[in-house]
């Protein structure tokens, strides 16, 4: 009978979403040639639903229906599969579109963005893939309630993962926000009010259909997406393009030497769209390290890469991912082939910044918003608008499925590890599902109003959640595993201090962001910025750890001995 | 089963390791962690070790002649060179503040070397093209109004490039009838004085070394080294750690289920 209800609830809001973009297509204009926004744009909207309605029918198609059908469909995904599917779930807005803005404003300081989100699986792999698959719980919460026997700690997982995955989302919303600002050529905050409706639908249908095998294909398609105008752009302006990410060293080149006269080739100028000469007076401050012009210290650039490292480490939908593979050596090759699979993109993204940089370099180009310079760097060198189209729909999707990952990890934190163990223990099956499901919306609902207050660039945003992540879910696990002493009172006191830490960092942020000035507000905002303060939280709450549990008494002996047996094999 | 209990604590400690198998994985992850902190971090330290601020040619060339502008002594010559300076400095992403300072300052100059019959002919020009701009925000033909705006700024570098000593098809000359303005900008001799020096000094001076300076399939040494090659080495690192530890499950005929 539920089955049956959840086909039409499916059904439903299918077609809602079909009908929504519909609408959105109705008022057809011709865009303006040389515009770079505010038209509505058929072809990529097109797209985006095609692409939207591939990844569903997919998974209608992959369907499992239980956890036991799901462990065997697991196992028949090859290591190649899996390792597309820790892509496909890493790879974000923040990869997607953030990362390249970085580049773009900061030059490169925005590299210990590609450095650090990549770096992190080294420590993920060495350190925890294989034990956290051995320990056999399910989500983040079950495993630090479990090891630290303590529910209240089971609790505060919970909260945690709610919060870390709500931060995640808004860089994700503000992305979505701005493709669909793209996309639809309406202003900011009705792009982010539409995206966030069709995001929350698109949600609710593929949480319905459970887990679902369809991010290889995802993964596919958004590396196709983001590949293919790259390869137009090196061969366009006459560099290497057989390999573009070889090829665009000669740009980087160009930029930093300067480019005074535009090539011509075969008889004609290059240009951009506008008609502007492919030129740029040079600008060294692009390439070279912590340049006082981009405003950014070498510490700064150390601080965002480590903390960006811990926290791939200790981020709860990343390290889930390890939980659900049917074996342990599995765990650690879909490692390798997921981080090979993100280097993909990351190899990649600082070619559209270096690109955009020459192409933007005229005034009459004007200031772009950097996080949507992707979009706007193919569409200013002449790739054509559907191309462009399919790039834009793959940030979306990218946004898209991270999101409802999220929105799907947080609720259930909310209705598994909260609802159910704690407020409300007798609650049916079905009222947990209404609860995972009213937890989806408001979470989405608190999410869009955060990314229409614009507190940051979609890759800072991304950055609070890795710091918060390192500086208390890292922790955790890193002692968690490998140190059988840290007991409970060691782990509240770690983190209590990552919280304290973390919580410092927060308020003077959004302080400075209304424009309130704290004591000592330089020097806070300088050490303990929200895009970095893992740097100092971390290894804090690792102290506090460790001399808390000293001076406490041991733990249990069953942990000790299920973490010597079990995880370390003795 | 008491006994049990005592004789083994079921310490887990990754410094102490209990058994030859953990002895070894402990050694793994040593060496590794120790490779890419050294090949992240170490590489960082040792680019900021090396590093010497250098100024750009054209930084060198403003502070040579921005004595003599000051006190009015300044050449011709010495006033091109100071021109083409500002607007190498505009033709860089400079904050809105700062392009409104070097504006003003290269209209000062511009105008200072103009004769009074170019002045009057450039400030004709200068208005039709902001009446041209302003037609371009209304029209519905804009891409003919963009032509016209094309061909009055050709126009405008043209001139203005053979008085200036400047290469007409240069992305700096280009910049000249965006920054030229019919209206003087409010913005006094005094601010000027004070703060393009800084401006200068802010993007023009860079950290270099032989590391940034040497070349690579055409990058910047530093930049391919951060932005590729690091990523190479964390693949290798995970590669290599999954060979080495399948190779001691096997040793050790540990089954993993």
């Amino acid at each position: 009978m539920q089955k049956i209800n959840f086909k039409w609830f499916n059904g439903y809001l299918l077609i809602i979403l079909i009908l929504i973009l519909l609408l959105c297509s109705a008022n057809i204009y011709a865009a303006t040639l040389t515009q770079l926004e505010g038209s509505f744009k058929t072809g990529p909207a097109l797209i985006l639903i095609a692409m939207l309605i591939v990844f569903i029918v997919v998974g209608l198609l992959n369907r499992v229906k239980d956890t036991a059908n799901y462990y065997a469909a697991g196992r028949k995904i090859s290591k190649v599969g899996s390792g597309m599917a820790i892509a496909s779930n890493w790879m974000s807005a923040a990869s997607f579109l953030g990362m390249a803005a970085m580049m773009y404003g900061y030059g490169y300081d925005g590299l210990a963005y590609v450095v650090g989100w990549t770096g992190g699986y080294v420590l993920l792999l060495i350190l925890m893939a294989g034990q956290i698959r051995k320990y056999g719980k399910y989500t983040a919460p079950d495993f630090i309630g479990d090891r630290y026997y303590s529910q209240g700690m089971r609790v505060f997982g919970a909260l945690l993962t709610i919060l870390i995955s709500f931060v995640y989302c808004v860089g994700q919303f503000s992305g979505i926000g701005l493709m669909f600002k793209w996309i639809l050529g309406i202003d900011y905050t009705w792009s982010v009010i539409i995206g966030s409706i069709v995001v929350l639908l698109y949600t609710l249908i593929s949480g319905m259909l459970g887990v679902t095998k369809n991010m290889q294909i995802q993964y596919v398609i958004i590396i196709v997406a983001f590949l293919i105008p790259l390869f137009i752009l090196t061969y366009k302006y006459d560099y290497f393009w057989g390999i573009p990410q070889l090829g665009y060293g000669k740009v980087v080149s160009d930029i930093v030497e300067g480019k005074e006269e535009a090539k011509v080739v075969n008889g004609e100028k290059l240009t951009n769209a506008y008609g502007n000469d492919f030129a740029i007076t040079a600008s060294p401050e692009y390439a070279m390290p912590w340049a006082k012009a981009a405003g950014r210290t070498f510490f700064q650039w150390i601080a965002v890469c480590f903390s960006l490292m811990i926290g791939t480490a200790g981020l709860p939908h990343v390290i889930q991912r390890f939980y659900v593979v049917p074996k342990t050596s599995d765990a650690r090759w879909s490692v390798v082939w997921g981080l090979f699979f993100i280097c993909l993109l990351y190899w990649s993204a600082p070619i559209y910044s270096a690109f955009g940089k020459i192409l933007s370099a005229n005034p009459e180009v004007g200031t772009l918003a950097k996080d949507a310079i992707v979009v706007y760097t193919s569409q200013l060198g002449k790739v054509h608008p559907l191309i462009v189209g399919l790039l834009a729909a793959g940030a979306i999707s990218a946004a898209f499925s991270t999101v409802s990952g999220l929105l799907i990890a947080g609720a259930s934190a909310f209705s598994h590890d909260l609802y159910v163990k704690v407020i409300n223990p007798h609650a049916t099956p079905s009222n947990q599902l209404l609860m995972a499901r009213v937890g989806t919306i408001i979470m989405a609902v608190a999410v869009a109003i955060v990314a229409l207050m614009e507190l940051g660039l979609i890759a800072q945003l991304v950055a609070i959640a890795f710091s918060l992540a390192g500086c208390t879910i890292f922790p955790l696990f890193l002692l968690g595993i490998w140190w059988g002493r840290s007991n409970k009172q060691g782990a509240i006191a770690g983190l209590i201090v990552g919280c304290l830490i973390s919580l410092i960092s927060l308020v003077y942020f959004v302080a400075g962001k209304s424009g309130a000035i704290l004591p000592a507000h330089q020097f806070i905002t300088y050490w303990l910025d929200a895009w970095y303060f893992a740097w100092i939280g971390a290894p804090l709450a690792i102290l506090a750890n460790i001399v808390v549990s000293l001076m406490t008494k041991e733990p249990p002996l069953e942990i000790k001995k299920f973490l010597a047996e079990q995880v370390h094999g003795v | 089963m008491k006994e049990e209990k005592q004789n083994k604590n079921y310490s887990t400690n990754f410094f102490k390791p209990s058994s030859e198998f953990a002895r070894r994985n402990r050694n793994i992850v040593i060496a590794f962690i120790i490779i890419w902190a050294v090949a992240v971090f170490g590489f960082q330290i040792v680019l900021k070790f090396f590093e010497k601020p250098k100024p750009e040619h054209q930084k060198i060339v403003f502070d040579s002649v921005w004595q003599n502008i000051q006190s009015g002594a300044a050449t011709p010559a010495e006033k091109q060179q100071y021109i083409s300076t500002l607007l190498s400095a505009l033709g860089k992403s400079i904050n809105k503040k700062e392009k409104t300072i070097a504006a003003a300052a290269l209209n000062n100059a511009v105008f200072e070397i103009l004769s009074e019959e170019d002045k009057i002919a450039l400030i004709d020009e200068l208005n039709k093209l902001s009446a041209l701009r302003a037609e371009l925000q209304k029209s519905s033909d804009k891409i003919s109004v963009r032509n016209s705006i094309r061909e009055k700024n050709n126009a405008v570098v043209k001139k203005l490039s053979v008085i200036l000593n400047l290469n007409e098809n240069s992305v700096s000359a280009q910049l000249l009838p965006y920054y030229l303005s019919a209206t003087p900008l409010e913005i006094s001799v005094e601010e000027i004085k004070n703060e393009l020096p800084k401006i200068m000094d802010k993007y023009f001076i860079h950290n270099r070394s032989f590391l940034t300076d040497t070349k690579f399939i055409n990058f910047p040494f530093h930049y391919w080294y951060t932005a590729e090659f690091l990523l190479v080495l964390f693949l290798l690192l995970c590669l290599s750690y999954c060979f080495f530890i399948d190779k001691l499950n096997k040793q050790y005929s540990i089954e993993e289920n």
